[in-house]
């Protein structure tokens, strides 16, 4: 084999110093910044000055932090863990082509899972501006509800954090579904045949041998959507922008709007360590168990 | 029997009930960029295709040109730094090589919501904020560390001896990089510039930091300003059949990337998370 270190740097290069300066260099950066009273206005714009840890003793007696912190939880939880995870699981079990009723049911099972594909590969804002009509006052929702003979909600003002769930889980689902179908794809069919024999229910095999079965790649695909649902901001920020009041402010839209409405970038970028925090911890986990396996 | 019938009605009932949820949000956007200027609500009158010729002029047509630019150039950026890092790290040895593919997967996984103030701070001190090449860059920068691992399997299953073979020849490592590694890479190249095309064509949040003027939005910061305008002053100046018929086209692009991509993604899973 040709060994040229030449050839190596040159290959390189490219791809290091873009994946350095705005993968690698914005954590550093940030890191670096969270030590500083950097703003966008005012005399600390001109001439930001170290100022030690006092950025992270605001964060921890800042009541909209940890308040935030509390919120993006519920988030992940519902929309990620609950919905999205569940509700793929669901798809992905009832439309699965080895059941016996699959081609009685293929019909609508295909309309569904089709459906929940085009949802995930939808645009960020394009969702949003689809669930924003759908739930305007004015809005499909509503209409369905008058019809219905009920009465009209302001959905996004009385349930905010509601809708930015069911948007989020509308969005992402379609994700854990291809994944839970690949899985079961590769459960081998002597595996459930050997229940058949045995005279399991079929509940019974799905929970006794279906499911020990997925208990991998069903934890490494909560973990998955998890770091990625704490990341997630555009749909939300653009739903609810984190109203009303504080009720639906996400960890990623308080960093947000601390840095570019309050014009605090440190402070701000303060905020968001504690979503690289997070999600650094949650990948170094993913990272091990899929080692783990090689 | 009739517990049989039973199952496949309650079947049919579960999936047309996940299939509305996924549906209704939808039904505004498809009938009112078929209608001459809706409302907010949904009603089936007014049927017109005026409305997708009128994005093609005035602000609409820069707003798709200017997301066109982004994910082309996203693309072109992404393909042509994975393809090149890939090869090193498939057919060399050399020192921090582990490190550097941990570091790769590992940066993969940070949200650009979480280093959006860098981001943007860093893109400022660059000169780089409020250009369209910027949010390119930001966008093609994370698309690398999936492009170099898929690249890298790809020349990793070409067998060594194609390009011994040439090397025996007298060609040198470039030719067989360029005459040999490049088709046989094809299909990979092509997923990779697929997904960073749809990256760049639908990112909201990089657009959102570096770009503030109107000249420069792309689609998605042109959806954002007119559901703002929607929803605030009780009037409206937007027209919805107009915004629609944008949204609609601005569907279909990742709609055909995902359907090229499909089956190599559902490999990937099935090599990632799922095999036991």
């Amino acid at each position: 084999m040709k060994k040229n270190l030449g050839v190596l740097a040159i290959l390189l290069v490219p791809a290091f110093v873009l994946w350095s300066i705005f993968m690698l260099g914005p954590a550093i950066w940030g890191i670096r910044l969270t030590f500083t009273n950097e703003a966008l206005t005012g005399p600390a714009a001109r001439d930001p000055e170290f100022i030690g840890l006092a950025n992270y003793q605001r964060l921890m007696r800042d009541p909209y932090f940890w308040g935030s912190v509390y919120r993006s939880f519920v988030f992940v939880l519902g929309s990620a863990i609950i919905g999205q995870a569940g509700l793929g699981l669901l798809l992905a079990m009832l439309t699965s082509e080895r059941r016996r009723v699959w081609s009685r049911i293929r019909l609508t099972g295909r309309l569904a899972t089709t459906l929940c594909w085009l949802a995930w590969v939808t645009p960020e804002t394009l969702i949003g501006w689809c669930w924003i009509s759908f739930l305007d006052y004015n809005g499909v929702l509503n209409q369905t509800i008058k019809a219905l003979g009920f009465e009209p909600v302001y959905w996004m003002v009385r349930y905010g954090m509601l809708s930015i769930i069911l948007a989020n889980i509308w969005w992402g689902t379609g994700w854990s579904m291809m994944l839970f179908k690949a899985a079961l794809e590769s459960i081998p069919r002597e595996v459930e045949e050997a229940a058949d024999v045995d005279g399991a229910s079929s509940w019974q095999k799905f929970r006794y041998v279906i499911l020990p079965l997925l208990r991998r790649p069903i934890f490494v695909n909560v973990l998955l959507i998890t770091i990625w649902t704490y990341g997630v901001f555009g749909l939300p920020f653009m739903m609810t922008g984190g109203g009303p009041g504080h009720r639906t402010e996400l960890m990623t839209i308080y960093a947000y709007k601390t840095g570019f409405k309050y014009f605090e970038i440190a402070y701000g970028t303060t905020v968001s360590i504690g979503i690289l925090f997070i999600t650094l911890i949650l990948a170094l986990v993913y990272h091990r168990l899929l080692a783990r396996k090689a | 029997m009739l517990k049989r019938y039973l199952s496949v009605a309650l079947n049919h009932l579960v999936f047309l009930a996940i299939a509305t949820y996924f549906l209704a949000p939808l039904t505004w956007l498809f009938t009112s960029a078929f209608r001459e200027n809706p409302s907010v609500w949904v009603e089936f009158k007014g049927f017109t295709l005026e409305n997708f010729p009128k994005v093609f002029t005035g602000e609409t047509a820069i707003w798709v040109r200017n997301s066109l630019f982004i994910a082309l150039t996203t693309a072109i950026i992404a393909i042509g730094c994975s393809f090149l890092a890939a090869y090193p790290f498939a057919r060399f040895e050399f020192r921090g090589k582990t490190l550097s593919l941990f570091l790769l997967v590992l940066s993969m996984t940070i949200p650009l919501s979480a280093v959006m103030l860098p981001t943007f701070s860093l893109a400022r001190f660059l000169r780089l904020h409020n250009t369209l090449f910027g949010v390119a860059l930001v966008i093609a920068a994370r698309q690398i560390p999936m492009g170099i691992w898929v690249t890298k399997e790809f020349i990793t299953s070409i067998p060594i001896e194609l390009e011994e073979a040439a090397w025996v020849d007298g060609a040198s490592r470039w030719t067989t990089i360029r005459r040999v590694i490049l088709p046989l890479c094809g299909p990979g190249l092509a997923v990779i510039g697929l997904m960073s095309f749809v990256a760049g064509w639908g990112d909201f949040t990089t657009n959102l930091i570096l770009i503030n003027s109107e000249k420069l939005y792309p689609i998605s910061m042109g959806l954002y300003r007119a559901s703002i305008e929607a929803t605030s002053w009780g009037y409206v100046s937007v027209d919805y059949g107009v915004m629609c018929a944008i949204g609609l086209l601005y569907l279909i692009p990742p709609m055909l990337a995902f359907l090229f991509t499909h089956r190599y993604l559902v490999k990937g899973m099935v090599l990632g998370a799922v095999k036991q």
